[in-house]
């Protein structure tokens, strides 16, 4: 017997099944964990957060809606980038779909609207902190995302970390949606795209060192 | 186009081991250790068999490992040589050989891992002799040579639905021969 043949069958008596939705299962944990993260983050900072009650009932369904596609695309490329022969392909497109029409939304409110209330629908009360804020909130999916995806198999590992910081500001940013006190879809369009792309750009550089196997 | 017959054993190998066949799983390991023993050996020139060697280790680990990243709706041959390759490259990286690394990214290497490899490999000539004679001829045509089963029905006379089942029948047959089809009739 060889030291290869000694190597093969370590190998195979260390052989457990593996069920057919294992790594989509791990997935969604991943998923979960990052959305009550960001819901304990956002549950902390609610007492800071005024005018709450002035939020117009289309300007959070804009929100929430775009970043509810935000985060499934980057979901489903998450899951594609884990894998080695896996390309995410489509999945540029759908974000970049969503961000199109969120942008005719905020061109067409902010035709509809007085010169006057442009400061208040583009830089709002938030725009210092919202982008930053996402990041933040994020953090805890990030984290389940990196473990998610360092223990797959990206054979990419600054688009795969880049994914995974997408994601997580995803999922942030559409739990942050949840009490946003923002009215302007040109907000939501400018800085919740910012904050989704700045988690991705951390995630980059994340994934250029940590995601080698 | 009809799926290769290396790609249907080596899938049907992993598929078994992913449910836990430990007998499956060696067959595997011992098939692909092969294959990655004269894919890297090539690469790497002739001084470097404690290299390659390294390198069917690491390749095998990652493979054992990260198992769950295979989908079970996926060729298997792109997904094990997708992680070949990965290997390869971190290898030459790590030596710092800038060309290696060049001539594995820019190499079409995936041709290696093609049907001769794994042919030659898998021995199917002699498995397919073990077939009756008409049966062997349908299953060289469409699985080997790649007829669509409408031109090999009207090569040998008979109508398309038999030539489906007799290569069915076939592809069991061999499964059987290689130890990990099931003897269900």
């Amino acid at each position: 017997m060889t030291k290869n043949d000694e190597f093969i069958e370590a190998l195979v008596s260390d052989l457990t099944p593996v069920r057919r939705h294992a790594l989509r299962m791990r997935l969604a944990l991943a998923i979960v964990v990052g959305v009550i993260g960001a819901a304990l983050a956002l549950l902390i900072s609610i007492p800071f957060r005024p005018h709450l009650h002035q939020v117009t009932v289309a300007a959070f369904w804009v929100k929430f809606l775009y970043t509810v596609i935000l985060m499934s695309a980057t979901i489903v490329a998450l899951e594609r980038v884990a894998r080695p022969d896996g390309s995410i392909g489509n999945m540029v497109r759908v974000p970049g779909a969503a961000f199109g029409i969120v942008v005719l939304l905020a061109i067409a409110q902010l035709g509809l609207s007085p010169a006057s209330s442009y400061p208040g629908l583009i830089v709002g009360y938030s725009a210092s902190f919202c982008p930053f804020l996402i990041v933040a909130f994020g953090i805890p999916a990030f984290c389940a995302n990196m473990w998610f995806l360092r223990r797959a198999a990206p054979t990419r590992p600054v688009l795969a970390g880049f994914v995974a910081g997408a994601c997580a500001g995803g999922v942030s940013g559409w739990v942050y949606s949840w009490a946003c006190v923002e009215n302007g879809i040109p907000f939501i369009a400018i800085w919740y795209t910012l904050g989704i792309l700045l988690s991705g750009l951390f995630g980059s550089l994340v994934g250029k060192f940590s995601l080698r196997w | 186009m009809t799926k290769s017959v290396s790609e249907q054993v080596l899938k049907g190998l992993m598929l078994l081991s992913l449910d836990g066949d430990e007998a499956a799983y060696r067959r595997l390991l011992v098939i692909l250790r092969d294959l990655l023993l004269t894919f890297y050996r090539r690469r790497l020139g002739p001084h470097a068999d404690r290299d390659a060697e390294d390198l069917v280790q690491e390749v095998l680990l990652a493979v054992h490992g990260r198992r769950i990243t295979y989908d079970r709706d996926r060729p298997f041959t792109a997904w094990f040589f997708q992680i070949a390759k990965y290997k390869l490259i971190d290898h030459f990286r790590a030596n710092g050989s800038k060309r290696g690394v060049e001539i594995a990214l820019g190499d079409e290497i995936a041709g290696e891992f093609r049907e001769e490899a794994l042919f030659a490999h898998l021995d199917v000539d002699r498995l397919l002799d073990q077939l009756p004679a008409k049966q062997r001829e349908l299953f060289r045509q469409v699985k080997i040579a790649g007829k669509t089963t409408a031109e090999a029905a009207i090569e040998s006379g008979q109508s398309e639905a038999m030539v489906r089942v007799s290569i069915h029948r076939g592809m069991r047959e061999i499964g059987r021969k290689l130890g990990f089809a099931n003897d269900e009739k």
